[in-house]
């Protein structure tokens, strides 16, 4: 069981790669749906591994917010502009030694000195190991994506993958947490998505681009 | 402590008035505003009702613990419900001269008075959660209550401000939850259920929590809620925000989000006091550089609003100062400062509204040589005066016990730059009010550029050129004016209420 769960957790970090490094925001949005899914079955997986049956409502929360709303936002917004991101501000091939290189660095980090984040002794040893190391490489490769990227759907992409760090991270270390704030912190990041998306909607009828360094009309 | 609706009531009445203000929109939008009003009168009642309650001693909870309501939170709740109806009063007919103006439409009133009834149920319910992720939770659904009216006139630059106030507030928000249930986590195992949730609950394991996860929490929790709050370095969003939203939407976000904001820092932060003093160390430093790097680029400004935003950065930045100074005498600054900030800075941001609405412009540059009326030039002095810690005003009180503080802990450092500060603060603010209205342009053959208006005739020519400002929005200004004066020369009117929002504070930090 615990082969899958690394298996299922390093093929969470290629998609996060290939969102991050897709310049296709079509593609890029596919990407992110694929990790949604898996974290989905992930999560399954935990629910009869641990066993943590209460992890299966996390499953469902997931699957309807990261597996349908989002996705179907990320489609429906972004017919509505470029398909093509805007160029970002490193190069591609430079920007994949950069992704790879964090990726590497971010999961060695994490997972040799799990010791030193870990919050309790129930959390202390495997899946949570490999499931937290994964979480702060997704979280990274998100805010890498966030700072270097000009496009602000790509952004948004980026932030999507950000949140998606942090809740597998909540997932692992606090899968018994209430219905209430799990509702909670599942809505806010639907409506935040659509507002953004939103908004970038109507910058780019304003603009003709969703390039966030080609707005800067406000300074100082 | 006792269970009491009134917590409930104090978030549901703003939502419940949204929801009626959203439905009843299509057929009398012309009516637009008054459902809100009358709501946010009743919730000022609700919060007077929770000061009325601690101040007989009682502390109140709601729904399992899930809410709680001490001395701070119901200053809190007051501070927010003040504003929010200086606010919507000042809206009604600020707005409708924006529909005159060609800036909104009718139909779009109505979304407008909901949305601002929406942002203050989610920053009254922030001042009384005690759930550590509701609070996450809470926290960004002030910023997507407040996201739209930032965009609400749907300009280019106020599309950029708001795509820039909703990505750095959810990103910094994001790690603020990371956070939170790391310190979950650590919790779990010394406190049973969802206790380990309630912030009331983790001030009495506190010791046990790892120091690792303590700092690393504690970090992003800054970073987080720091980002809402406009503290620097994650202050970015905050000048385009304030400058491009709705004059009085600037008042509601510099005058209550950001300290809703750095109200939950401090119901945080100050749980571990008694085991890691850096921490406090750590948040005196960053008031000091928040402080002193807000008012310098506030100097830089022509635009009034971005001006007074850098200022809000750089008066949180006493208010996070005193809350990492600690003990009494600097959480009762830092708390009296919120009050104080929250009533001045709002007065300025609507009398920026009625220099809007006079001269269509908040450039410095194009307002300097107009004539403006005597009553916003009064208010807009009293405020900035009192922002600049010119005794006897309530501004120089707050700031007064803050510079106390830091001197009885011996932070000589941080001493000398909170009065330099004070300095530059003040000199930039009245700088800019003598340009706006004591300036004699040549062009004008000399005359003072302060002139008489007339209440009430709204829209119409003074007898000396300047439209008049309606009365509803004179009150709102008169009134604020005249409770941060009263708060100046009678502090003893909130002192019961400001000692036990410090003893609230206080009784977190020594482990209560």
């Amino acid at each position: 069981m615990q082969l899958i769960i690394i298996i299922l957790s390093f093929a969470l970090v290629l998609t996060s790669f290939l969102t991050v490094e897709s310049r296709d925001l079509v593609k890029s949005s596919r990407a992110y749906l694929a990790q949604a899914l898996l974290l989905v079955v992930i999560l399954a997986v935990y629910a009869v591994y641990l066993p943590n049956h209460e992890l299966f409502l996390w499953c469902v929360m997931i699957l309807i917010t990261k597996g349908i709303m989002v996705p179907y936002l990320l489609r429906y917004y972004g017919r509505k502009v470029s398909r093509q991101e805007a160029e970002p501000l490193i190069s591609f091939w430079p920007s994949l030694v950069i992704a790879l290189g964090l990726i590497i660095v971010f999961f060695w980090l994490t997972h040799s000195n799990y010791s030193f984040i870990v919050p309790s002794d129930a959390v202390a040893g495997e899946p949570y190991r490999t499931n937290l190391a994964v979480a702060v490489t997704v979280l990274c490769l998100g805010l890498y994506a966030l700072l270097t990227r000009r496009d602000a759907v790509k952004a948004v992409i980026a932030l999507c993958l950000m949140e998606n760090g942090v809740h597998l991270a909540l997932m692992s270390l606090a899968p018994t947490i209430p219905e209430t704030a799990m509702i909670g912190v599942a809505t806010d990041v639907v409506i935040s998505i659509w507002m953004l998306l939103y908004i970038i909607t109507g910058i780019y009828s304003k603009n003709g681009s969703t390039d966030a360094w080609e707005l800067s009309k406000l300074r100082g | 402590m006792y269970e009491s609706n009134l917590l409930l009531w104090l978030f549901l009445i703003p939502a419940a008035a949204a929801l009626l203000e959203a439905m009843s929109g299509r057929y009398r939008a012309k009516q637009a505003g008054i459902i809100s009003i009358i709501g946010a009168i009743l919730t000022l009642l609700v919060a007077l009702s929770m000061c009325r309650e601690v101040l007989a001693g009682n502390t109140l909870t709601a729904w399992n613990d899930q809410l709680y309501a001490d001395a701070l939170s119901s200053l809190m709740a007051l501070i927010v419900t003040i504003v929010g109806l200086a606010v919507l009063v000042f809206s009604y007919r600020y707005m409708r001269h924006d529909v005159e103006a060609g800036k909104t439409t009718t139909e779009r009133l109505p979304l407008y008075f909901a949305l601002i009834s929406i942002f203050i149920s989610t920053m009254a319910w922030g001042t009384v959660t005690n759930n550590l992720v509701m609070l996450y939770v809470i926290i960004e659904a002030t910023t997507l209550a407040s996201a739209l009216l930032v965009t609400f006139y749907w300009k280019p630059e106020s599309l950029e401000a708001g795509y820039k106030y909703l990505i750095l507030c959810s990103v910094g928000i994001t790690l603020a939850l990371l956070g939170t249930v790391l310190l979950y986590a650590a919790a779990v195992p010394f406190l049973p259920g969802d206790k380990a949730l309630l912030i009331t609950e983790l001030v009495k394991i506190s010791g046990h929590i790892p120091s690792n996860i303590v700092f690393i929490a504690c970090g992003l929790i800054l970073i987080g809620f720091g980002t809402k709050a406009g503290i620097i370095p994650f202050h970015a969003w905050l000048p385009d925000a304030h400058s491009q939203s709705p004059s009085p939407v600037s008042a509601l976000l510099s005058g209550v989000t950001i300290k809703v904001a750095i109200y939950a820092v401090a119901r945080i932060l100050t749980i571990f006091y008694p085991q890691y003093s850096a921490l406090a160390t750590f948040l005196v430093l960053v008031g000091a550089v928040t402080m002193l790097l807000g008012i310098i680029l506030a100097f830089i400004q022509d635009d009034l609003k971005r001006m007074l935003a850098y200022s809000s950065v750089s008066q949180m930045g006493y208010i996070v100062m005193g809350f990492g100074i600690g003990g009494y005498v600097g959480f009762y600054g830092s708390v009296y400062h919120m009050l104080n900030h929250a009533l001045l800075k709002s007065l300025l941001f609507l009398c920026t509204g009625a220099l809007l609405y006079t001269s269509g412009t908040t450039l410095i540059s194009e307002l300097q040589g107009k004539k403006q009326g005597t009553l916003t030039a009064i208010c807009f002095f009293v405020a900035a005066l009192a922002v600049g810690g010119l005794p006897p005003l309530n501004g120089f009180w707050s700031k007064f016990t803050i510079f106390v503080a830091a001197a009885q802990a011996q932070n000589w450092w941080a001493v000398g730059i909170a009065v330099f500060t004070s300095l530059l603060t003040l000199a930039c603010l009245v700088r800019a009010g003598y340009r706006i209205f004591l300036y004699q342009d040549d062009h004008h053959g000399g005359e003072a550029a302060i002139a008489l208006e007339e209440p009430g005739n709204a829209g119409h020519e003074g007898h000396i050129g300047i439209p008049s400002l309606p009365l509803s929005m004179s009150m709102v200004m008169v009134i604020l004016v005249a409770l941060s004066v009263l708060l100046g020369a009678y502090p003893s009117i909130i002192y019961p209420l400001l000692d036990l929002a410090s003893k609230s504070l206080l009784h977190l930090a020594i482990g209560g």
